[in-house]
């Protein structure tokens, strides 16, 4: 047990190294949304305003 | 998808890696027993290519019959980039398990022969994309070849190589927490699934929206 231990740091090395960057590329895009008004609660806004 | 459901994801699949490599039993019959837990992290790769692969060829079907929607044929191309990561995760790890159970990282085995046509046959659809300007045949051209794509993934992932004598164990002795193992890990790799399949399909549609901008000035 104690034989996979280095093998079990370096795939939970691997998988924070994925997870990071996911969690980088989903603020990125998000962001990128916001600014163009893609997000959800701009879509919300914007349905509020045609129905008016 | 939610940021609780990210973290959960995110402490799952720690967890999962955990339970594999410090939980799990040797695996009887193999030359390395310990190491035969690779197969926890090999099959559910597997399982997401399949996955991946219908996802893309449902949408390319979609593309083609309910009225050429380019967001449709955005999110048949990230399934595809999808099918093809997992594929490429499957092959290294599949290596791996050959290389300490049968002495080489690659044997020519069916599996692997059939995995190795599936790389090519995913390659060419990026190269086919990248071949023509024209974004409406382009979709239409990949909507089709992705089918094909599609129907050629479960022949050469599982039906072709079942047929065949196979360095590939049948009755392995896996423990049922193999079981287990597999199958959480299959859950939460479909939820990274998910995730990167939303995170694609928002990209490319700020892309369709740029472009929509582009073309007004």
């Amino acid at each position: 047990m104690t034989g996979m231990m280095p093998l079990l740091i370096v795939a939970l090395l691997i998988w924070a190294g994925v997870f990071v960057f996911m969690l980088g590329v989903d603020r990125k895009v998000s962001a990128l949304e916001r600014r163009l008004g893609l997000d959800d609660d701009s879509r919300r806004v914007s349905a509020k305003e045609n129905s008016l | 998808m939610t940021k609780v459901a990210k973290y959960i994801l995110g402490l799952g699949m720690a967890g999962i890696l955990a339970y594999i490599f410090l939980v799990l039993p040797p695996a009887q019959g193999f030359v390395a027993p310990e190491l035969a837990r690779i197969v926890a992290l090999h099959l559910p790769n597997a399982m997401i290519v399949m996955v991946a692969s219908f996802m893309a060829a449902a949408y390319g079907f979609r593309y083609l019959t309910r009225g050429r929607n380019p967001l449709d044929d955005a999110k048949s191309k990230v399934a595809a980039v999808l099918a093809m990561l997992f594929c490429l995760l499957t092959t290294v790890t599949g290596a791996f398990f050959a290389k300490v159970q049968w002495g080489a990282y690659w044997n020519w085995d069916p599996k692997q022969t059939c995995i190795f046509f599936l790389l090519l046959i995913y390659a060419a659809y990026f190269l086919l994309r990248s071949g023509i300007e024209d974004p409406e045949k382009r979709a239409a051209v990949a909507a089709v070849y992705i089918l094909f794509a599609g129907v050629m993934t479960p022949m050469l992932g599982y039906f072709v190589p079942k047929q065949m004598p196979s360095l590939h164990p049948k009755n392995a002795g896996f423990d049922a927490s193999y079981n287990t193992a597999i199958w959480t890990t299959t859950a939460l790799l479909l939820g990274l699934f998910a995730w990167m399949q939303s995170l694609g399909v928002r990209s490319e549609r700020i892309k369709l929206a740029l472009d929509a901008r582009d073309e007004e000035r």
